[in-house]
């Protein structure tokens, strides 16, 4: 399952609540309705497959220990990508600044095996074309299912800029879609 | 959700792994239920929140370090304003420590620096919070830190003052003059206030009066570099940079789910028009695109006027309308829905009628004005001994006007007298505030691609920072400077 428009924020406020209560099968629909966003989030930001896995794992024990302190404020995807954003960051300065990353598309997506030749396309196009802003802009909008202003209090850019850099980045990628 | 969306959201789906078994077998069990918890008086709850809330306080501060901000100002999402009044607060001490880590993380070129920080408490909605002021690399950092969690609410900077009772300019402020400034002086004629694409960025740098932040605006396709006195808040330059045009990039626009879609922007038109939907004929709508603004293209006749709006695509604002009464004789009226010639497009005509290629000339600028409701390109630029002035028709790109004046002759640039490229190095170094024994991989080349003016490009490593410069071959003005990690 992922997000669509009947995850609402009220029915994944419900399941962070019953995380919170200690709801194993909660954190496992949560993780159902929310990780494909985390992991993108988490991919776009690392470039890094094994990394990403490793902040998709991180991101939901950190809900699952600090889901009792939630306070439900109509905005569940923003505090699980919040989560998902500072851990990936914390990644990035953890990293090994001089070991230079391969750009090879099997960097991308280690475990990817349900991936079709077209969606590795499209990967490596949101990986190699975009900048990093772009690519999480796009990310957000596409995979997880945020509007641009959501975006742009998320990432702490200007609405015209998340606008302006999310166009940028369609132009760039219809010349490979 | 357009096609290229559902491409996108797929193809991240199909790679996201599953990694739900070491998840759940890392998650420690919970004894009771969520109330029961909350009501554990004994539990530090920044602790339990703190394996993200106090770990994403550093990083972000690292972030904002890294993207050349001082500080802008954030604040966390996750944990930061729970306000569990029957959680234990966290110490001043920890809210320091934070406080530091951050001020440190801002500028990691300066090593062994000790930080000086004080802390007073207030409360705010039942929580406890923390303002700590860290003191470090000349600038005192102004933070408020949340008791229950230890996350940063808010952040801001400012240099420390010469004297006590000095006045200080903090970053945020600094930003919004500088940014207010390039508005009022570069932008007004051009679009609504609510819709202009602007980033900026803050540094700082040591002047010959102390500190000054370094601010780069970049607004369309313009980069203004603006040097603001840290303690008066006084503009002290700025400078005007084009930054690469891209491709022409207009042509239809796609929809997406964020945009208002046409009939509201019809009915933006309309209650800018003051006309109601029946007092219309020969309504066309198109969602137009150019560089990246997406506007919905109106037009339609109402009694014995032809009206003309764009729309913005999300926000609904008029970008621009024109009202042209039908018994006016226009000798080339522009067609229904055609949109304006592009800036490029202006500049071409103009120089063609003056006979110049554009690397022949300097000073380019090409502004869209509206005048009286009307609207019409300006171009000028310099070329030979005369400067240059053209007014175009924006539609049809018709020559309104020309305009030549010729130089004084103290603003010709000599033909032969361009200073030496150790001379633009040592202004380049001036700027940097290095000296020349510290640099390394070291470059320079002598070129006119920036707007036609005659400059050299300079290159250098020092400090583990790489310095572009472009230094103006004749006036030494420094026409550009960057400094990014090497690496």
């Amino acid at each position: 399952m992922t997000l669509t428009a009947v995850t609402t924020a009220e029915k994944l406020d419900d399941l962070i609540r019953a995380v919170a209560g200690g709801s194993t099968d909660a954190l496992a629909e949560l993780y159902d309705a929310a990780s494909a966003a985390v992991y993108s989030l988490a991919l776009s930001i690392l470039k890094n497959g094994y990394d990403a896995e490793d902040v998709l794992h991180d991101t939901f024990v950190s809900i699952w220990e600090g889901a009792p302190g939630y306070r439900p404020a109509g905005k569940p995807m923003a505090w699980i990508l919040t989560i998902t954003r500072n851990h990936s960051l914390k990644r990035l300065r953890d990293r090994d600044r001089n070991v230079e990353l391969t750009p090879e598309l099997s960097a991308y997506c280690p475990t990817g095996s349900g991936m079709s030749a077209d969606d590795k396309l499209v990967l490596a196009a949101c990986m190699e074309r975009l900048s990093d802003e772009e690519r999480q802009i796009v990310v957000l909008h596409a995979v997880a299912g945020f509007r641009h202003r959501e975006i742009a209090g998320l990432l702490g850019l200007p609405l015209s800029t998340v606008l302006s850099k999310y166009h940028r980045a369609v132009k760039k990628l219809r010349k490979d879609f | 959700m357009n096609r290229m969306d559902q491409k996108i959201r797929k193809a991240f789906e199909n790679a996201t792994p599953n990694v739900l078994g070491s998840v759940l077998s890392d998650c420690q069990p919970r004894k009771g239920d969520a109330t029961k918890m909350k009501n554990k008086t004994n539990r530090k709850p920044w602790i339990g929140i703190a394996s993200t809330a106090a770990a994403l306080v550093l990083l972000v501060g690292v972030c904002a370090a890294a993207a050349g901000i001082i500080g802008s100002g954030f604040t966390l999402g996750a944990g930061g304003a729970t306000g569990q009044t029957d959680y234990t607060w966290i110490t001043q001490a920890e809210a320091e420590e934070v406080a530091c880590s951050v001020a440190l993380s801002l500028h990691p070129e300066i090593n062994n620096v000790a930080v000086s920080s004080t802390a007073t408490t207030e409360m705010v909605d039942g929580t406890l919070v923390y303002s700590v002021d860290a003191r470090y690399a000349g600038f005192v950092h102004e933070f408020k830190i949340d008791g229950a969690t230890g996350a940063v609410l808010d952040f801001r900077a400012a240099p420390i003052p010469k004297q006590e009772g000095d006045s200080v300019v903090y970053d945020k402020d600094a930003c919004k003059i500088a940014e207010n400034y390039v508005i009022e002086h570069y932008l007004q004629s051009q679009w609504d206030p609510g819709n202009r694409e602007m980033s900026t960025t803050i540094s700082y740098q040591h002047g010959s009066n102390g500190l000054e932040y370094l601010i780069t605006v970049h607004c369309y396709d313009y980069l203004y570099t603006v040097r603001v006195d840290a303690y008066t808040g006084e503009i002290l330059s700025v400078k005007k940079e084009q930054t690469e045009i891209p491709d022409s990039t207009e042509g239809p626009g796609i929809e997406t789910s964020d945009m208002i879609g046409s009939g509201k922007a019809l009915n933006a038109a309309l209650a800018h028009a003051r006309l109601t939907e029946d007092q219309l004929t020969g309504v066309t709508v198109t969602l137009w695109e150019d560089k990246g603004i997406s506007f919905y293209n109106i037009s339609f006749t109402a009694g014995t006027d032809h009206y003309h709006y764009k729309i913005d695509a999300y926000t609904e604002a008029v970008l621009a309308f024109e009202k042209e009464p039908e018994g006016v004789v226009d000798p080339d009226p522009p067609v229904i829905g055609q949109i304006m010639i592009e800036r490029e497009k202006a500049v071409d005509i103009a120089l063609a009628d003056a006979g110049y290629a554009q690397e022949q000339t300097s000073d380019l600028q090409c502004a869209l004005l509206e005048e009286g409701g009307q609207f019409h390109y300006c171009v000028k630029f310099s070329a030979s001994l005369y400067w240059y002035q053209y007014e175009l028709e924006p539609y049809t790109g018709e020559i309104l006007s020309r305009n030549r004046e010729k130089f004084m002759e103290d603003k010709i640039e000599p033909p032969d007298g361009k200073i030496s490229e150790s001379l633009a190095l040592m202004f380049a170094l001036e700027h940097a505030g290095l000296k020349e024994e510290q640099i390394t991989d070291y470059s320079c080349q002598f070129d006119t691609e920036t707007g036609g003016r005659y400059h050299y490009d300079i290159q250098f490593t020092a400090g583990g920072y790489r310095y572009e410069y472009e230094v103006h071959a004749y006036s030494t003005e420094i026409l550009k400077s960057e400094k990014t990690p090497v690496g």
